[in-house]
């Protein structure tokens, strides 16, 4: 348990992701689970500001986790805007589920579909796959 | 439970659509006893009435001379023959009244001055009663027709009328299941957000638990304990909001030739362990020679999935479950029965609506979710139930065209 723990802390330690939530408790969770495996978090409330912050050069991504249904801005937005960086992936977590959303948004070439409710572990497994496939980064 | 006995005791509406007919035209003032259908007594009771007070006639005619005219009362029983036994009746009567009336002028001495004349007016006599007979029995047999087209028209208006009113109570449903399932979709995605915060919190809280446990070298199996309970409750929120989804984005039907014996077969193996930690017996009565129905699988074995719940629910006590297909001219038949608890009335009547449950941890949309499949397919769900016998539900689904 404590071994695998680590690995897990290894793979993710350092790595940026950026999360896109517009509800603020699922923002804050989501924050607080990846902070605690070493990840360097930066959280977005408001979806319009993820163009401009995918834009900015520092810091760079690894990862982009977003929800799909929000005000503005959707998460096809955040979609389209991670596949503008080349292999960016996308891991989507909604509340918005069902299986058609979900071929749908794999389709569009995000990384994996969650839906809320997940367990932390559930996230940093999704999270680790998904980095694992993303190329190191250096800041 | 034998299978014609299962498909025998299905309500159907149409059974008793004749009598309120009847009742309608009765109150219309339509005799609607038919001419044929008329009884034999009646026939013969005209009749006796008829020659008797022909022969009272005769007796009255032969009594009072030739200088009383009575010839015109002989249409009274001659009219009743008519009316009363038919065309052929009334036309013997007549003859009988034109005999009586003649007998009675001859007895009575009458001299003409031709032996022409009295057989003349007789003829006379004879054949305006013969015309009175035929228009009489005409205009019975017209009346009877339009009888026969008021009744066949009444029962094709009220067959309409149910038909109307069936397809807008399914309106109705469709379009309150509508606003219901859009209405839990909302809800359900509202309360999504804060259980997947709560959720994950609950992991953090179990990592700080057991880091702070470490560090005070003490037990954390209390606070372990309080954090799997409430992940526990969680998942059942959890469970409760994908069946409330589940019913509100329900997806178009991918239907296609589904054999039933097949799927029935391949997913009830699924059940089986239910049933057995229920005791409950399963028997199958599946009809070889069923033709493929047109249905989305999955669909389709959610809707009956959700019928062998409740009938297992209904068996607390263990018992037997029934599944049994049939043909029905263009549709399959699906019945499942249970010998449970049956139903009471207030269930009953409240069976398809959305919310509405008997049970401590449903949702109250099984059976609605089950509905609205069903309708889907262009299908029907009957049902019947006995307090303390149990429950047999009959899905209706139409077989693949061209079988």
């Amino acid at each position: 348990m404590q071994q695998s723990r680590e690995k897990i802390m290894k793979d993710l330690l350092n790595k940026s992701v950026l999360v896109v939530d517009d509800d603020p408790g699922m923002l804050r969770a989501m924050t607080r689970v990846l902070s605690n495996e070493g990840m360097r978090v930066t959280g977005l409330s408001d979806p319009a500001e993820v163009v401009t912050t995918l834009a900015k050069s520092e810091p760079r991504f690894d990862l982009v986790i977003t929800d799909l249904r929000m005000p503005m801005f959707s998460g096809r937005g955040v979609l389209a805007a991670a596949n503008a960086l080349p292999r960016l992936p996308v891991i989507i977590i909604t509340a918005f589920g069902g299986a058609d959303v979900k071929a749908q948004a794999l389709q569009l070439g995000a990384f994996a579909f969650l839906e809320k409710p997940v367990a932390a572990a559930e996230l940093i497994n999704v999270v680790k796959r998904a980095v694992a496939v993303s190329p190191i980064r250096e800041a | 439970m034998g299978l014609a006995s299962v498909f025998t005791e299905k309500k159907t509406q149409g059974e008793q659509t004749c009598e309120p007919v009847c009742q309608i035209c009765s109150t219309l003032g339509f005799d609607v006893n038919r001419i044929e259908e008329r009884s034999v007594q009646s026939k013969v009771l005209a009749t006796v009435v008829a020659i008797a007070l022909a022969l009272f006639l005769g007796a009255i005619d032969y009594v009072t001379g030739r200088d009383w005219a009575i010839s015109a009362f002989y249409l009274l029983p001659t009219c009743i023959a008519a009316w009363g036994a038919g065309r052929w009746t009334g036309f013997a009567v007549s003859a009988l009244c034109t005999g009586e009336w003649f007998l009675s002028d001859m007895l009575n001495g009458a001299t003409y001055q031709s032996p022409l004349i009295p057989v003349w007016n007789g003829i006379m006599l004879l054949v305006f009663f013969l015309v009175v007979v035929w228009l009489l029995t005409a205009f019975q047999e017209s009346h009877y027709h339009l009888e026969q087209i008021v009744e066949q028209r009444t029962a094709a208006l009220r067959a309409e009328m149910e038909e109307r009113k069936r397809l807008e109570q399914a309106n109705l449903q469709a379009e309150r299941l509508g606003v219901v399932g859009s209405m839990a979709a909302q809800v359900a995605h509202e309360i999504r957000n804060p259980l997947g915060s709560i959720s994950l919190n609950l992991d953090l809280i179990g990592e700080e638990v057991d880091a702070l446990a470490k560090s005070n070298s003490r037990s954390s199996d209390e606070c372990r304990l309080l954090l799997r309970e409430m992940r526990s409750q969680v998942l059942r929120i959890t469970q409760v909001l994908q069946e409330y989804l589940q019913f509100a984005r329900m997806p178009r039907s991918a239907r296609a030739p589904l054999c039933l014996r097949k799927l029935l077969e391949e997913k009830l193996g699924f059940v089986q362990p239910l049933l057995d930690q229920k005791q409950i017996g399963l028997s199958k009565i599946f009809d070889p020679d069923l033709p493929p129905v047109h249905a989305d699988p999955e669909q389709l074995w959610e809707a009956l999935l959700n019928l062998i719940r409740n009938a297992v629910d209904a068996m607390p006590g263990g018992g037997n479950l029934t599944i049994a297909t049939k043909k029905n001219g263009t549709k399959a038949l699906v019945s499942i029965s249970d010998n449970g608890l049956g139903m009471t009335e207030e269930e009953a009547r409240n069976l398809f609506v959305p919310f509405f449950t008997t049970k401590t941890d449903g949702t109250g949309l099984g059976l609605a979710h089950t509905q609205q499949i069903v309708n889907e397919h262009g299908g029907r769900i009957d049902w019947t139930t006995k307090r303390g016998e149990g429950s047999t539900f009959t899905i209706q689904i139409p077989l693949e065209a061209g079988t």
